[in-house]
């Protein structure tokens, strides 16, 4: 698994790539721990996230409850037709904040950010 | 004067090819080259510079010294091939004062030599000088010459001699090492298993050095607390603080001309006298554990050049028995906890109904195999009043000894409120609510809860988040699911029943996303789609007949490459 983060708009774009599973979504938890200092909304993109197990969808959960503590918004954007059974099987898909795209993650985040 | 030269020759090629001792050799052909210069034409010493560049070459030993040592020797030859060259065209004089580059270069070498302390060459250089003033001045008498030339060969007997007994010496030296290194791996062993201080390796390794070296006395130095603790030290060793010095690979061969900031305070008289020290750092894969300090304590004690390269290899020892031992301490912890997690595992294995309700031992079949000694998948079969059955299946998110110990808290949940539900959604209900907010969100768990009533014929079912299960009714096969979060994420989640009559014959199968996720070496998934189809077509009418064959099926199919989750499957024959 790949992050690749980048600060310079308006929300912060957090780009997974590879296998979401139990030896590499750890890392996911320390990068959201450091971004949250930043005080910006935070688009999760999934687009190249090829394969979630139970334990990334913890990291996910994780993520979420996280930013939701410290008042900051979230939301996973681009999930894959595969990854997104993953979510829907567990029924995650009404709990987790998911957009289809990014134009649409970053709406959402503005218009949290503005609430 | 020529009956000389097949003696010395004999000599160089035994120097060369049985002793490798170059320096001696080139010192010795440039000396045969000058003879022959004065006999023979120029031509024949050229062939002889050129042989000797070749053997040189050839040798490959101290490539980088060797070249210096072929640009001296072309020097000294050409210098005495030009004059030759102008031996017949110009004045005597001249010639005379041409032979003074030789001559010179010859005493310069040999000076240099005798400061290096490399006697045996400095001899053969002043060998060679006094042969150039020979030509500098012919009217001396030839037995000068003669006896130049017995020198030659004494010394490079001499030579031979030494050479010789610095070879005993090195396999003297390279015994006591195997020793040292059997000790050293002893004294490891007896740290390990009679739980002896690892001070008692060091002071081995420290009596090898003072033996060897010879030192007057030794200390480890071990990093400790971020502080450098002396661990164990031998004879009368005088502590140092380290911090003061440079903390890296340090030889002071004499305090009294070399001093440094700790030592030069000491006087002769002093107790604390240090005369001679060596620093090595203890390093293992570019870390410092500590460091090795050995000194010499009496006036004129000193550390040589041979020391300070030999002492080198204590402290090798040293950090290659620190490292020993910290692997094997490693290994016996792995080997504690892999015992602990065994032992965890067969309690936890204890947890689950071993025996099946009476009368339930044909109707109902489970298999369930953990990724790891201790399974994140829970399932019970909980007899209920009424003649009924609650069937509970759960996977915790993760694997090992985390997923496992979520299991235990939810079996306990469900355990004690089991015996007074009515409804499958209720057991969710006491779950969620027992686990969220107690454990990380990250060990959230799916869920299924289905009860048999086996007397009104019908499944009262209720699901967080779990893989649907699949009841078959003749051909067709449904999926009995309720939508529901998993449990441990919120309280606010909220569980519903769904009920479905059947009849008897029917059966019922459910499953962790073990199975359904099983990966072949493609990157495929088993999928439910297979999962569905094996239940639907299914010859087997007894429970464990399909249980079994979905279970090798999915087995068979997953790549032993991919890691694969915990893997449950219950059939329940209806």
């Amino acid at each position: 698994m790949k992050i690749l983060t980048d600060l310079s708009g308006e929300a912060l774009n957090v780009n997974i790539q590879g296998e979401m599973d139990l030896y590499t979504s750890p890392e996911l938890k320390e990068v959201i721990k450091e971004l949250i200092t930043e005080k910006k909304g935070i688009i999760i993109d999934l687009q190249e996230v090829t394969y979630l197990d139970s334990s990334g969808i913890g990291v996910m959960l994780f993520c979420f409850t996280f930013c939701r503590k410290n008042s900051i918004p979230i939301v996973f954007s681009s999930l894959r037709a595969s990854v997104k059974e993953v979510l829907i099987l567990s029924q995650l898909h009404k709990f987790l904040p998911l957009s289809d795209t990014l134009s649409q993650a970053e709406d959402f985040i503005k218009e949290r950010v503005r609430a | 004067m020529l009956i000389y030269l097949p003696l010395t020759i004999i000599l160089m090629i035994t120097l060369c090819f049985k002793l490798r001792e170059h320096t001696a050799l080139y010192l010795g052909l440039c000396y045969t080259g000058t003879l022959l210069l004065a006999e023979y034409p120029a031509v024949v010493s050229l062939l002889l510079t050129a042989s000797v560049h070749v053997l040189y070459v050839s040798s490959g030993l101290d490539k980088k010294r060797g070249v210096h040592r072929i640009l001296d020797s072309n020097v000294f030859l050409f210098s005495v091939l030009i004059i030759h060259l102008f031996t017949e065209i110009l004045p005597d004089v001249v010639i005379k004062f041409f032979w003074t580059a030789p001559f010179l270069f010859s005493f310069i070498l040999a000076y240099k030599t005798f400061k290096k302390s490399e006697s045996l060459q400095g001899i053969l250089s002043t060998l060679s000088a006094l042969l150039c003033l020979s030509f500098l001045f012919p009217g001396l008498p030839e037995y000068l010459l003669h006896l130049n030339l017995a020198g030659v060969t004494m010394t490079l007997l001499f030579q031979i001699k030494i050479r010789e007994k610095e070879l005993i010496q090195d396999k003297e030296l390279l015994q006591k090492e195997k020793v040292m290194t059997f000790d050293c791996f002893k004294g490891i062993e007896e740290v390990i298993h009679s739980e002896k201080d690892i001070s008692f390796i060091f002071s081995g390794i420290l009596n090898s050095a003072a033996d060897i070296l010879p030192c007057d006395a030794g200390g480890i130095y071990l990093l400790q607390e971020e502080e450098y603790k002396l661990i164990s030290s031998g004879g009368p060793f005088i502590p140092l603080n380290l911090l003061d010095l440079s903390l890296e690979d340090t030889w002071i061969p004499n305090t009294e001309t070399h001093p440094s900031p700790v030592i030069k305070a000491l006087t002769r008289d002093s107790e604390n006298y240090i005369s001679s020290l060596i620093i090595r750092p203890l390093v293992t894969h570019d870390h410092i554990l500590g460091y090795m300090v050995l000194e010499q304590c009496r006036f004129g004690r000193k550390f040589n050049e041979q020391a300070w390269q030999q002492s080198r290899l204590f402290a090798d020892f040293s950090s290659l028995a620190l490292e020993n031992l910290e692997k094997n301490r490693e290994l016996i912890h792995k080997k504690h906890m892999e015992k602990e997690i065994e032992i965890a595992a067969s309690i936890q294995k204890g947890l689950l109904p071993e025996k099946l309700p009476p009368g339930e031992k044909e109707k109902i079949s489970i298999i369930s195999q953990p990724a790891r000694n201790m399974s994140g998948d829970y399932y019970d079969i909980i007899t209920l009043p009424k003649n009924k059955i609650m069937i509970i299946i759960c996977d915790v998110a993760g694997k090992g000894v985390p997923a496992a110990i979520v299991t235990v808290i939810i079996r306990t949940i469900v355990n004690m409120v089991a015996p007074q539900v009515k409804n499958a959604s209720t057991v969710l209900n006491w779950v969620n609510r027992g686990l969220t907010g107690q454990v990380d969100i990250e060990r959230y768990a799916t869920m299924s809860c289905i009860i048999i009533d086996q007397e009104e014929k019908k499944l009262i079912y209720s699901n967080a988040g779990h893989h649907p299960s699949l009841l078959k009714r003749d051909d067709s096969v449904i999926e009995i699911t309720k939508e529901g979060l998993p449990v441990g994420i919120t309280s606010q989640a909220d569980y519903s029943d769904g009920i479905v009559s059947y009849k008897e014959g029917d059966s019922l199968l459910i499953y962790t996303d073990g199975i359904c996720e099983s990966m072949n070496s493609s990157g495929e998934q088993f999928s439910r789609g297979r999962i569905k189809e094996h239940f639907q077509h299914a010859p087997w009418s007894c429970a464990s007949s399909l249980v079994s064959s979905l279970f090798s099926r999915s087995e068979k199919f997953s790549s032993p490459s991919f890691s694969f989750d915990d893997r449950t499957i219950i059939g329940v024959t209806l």
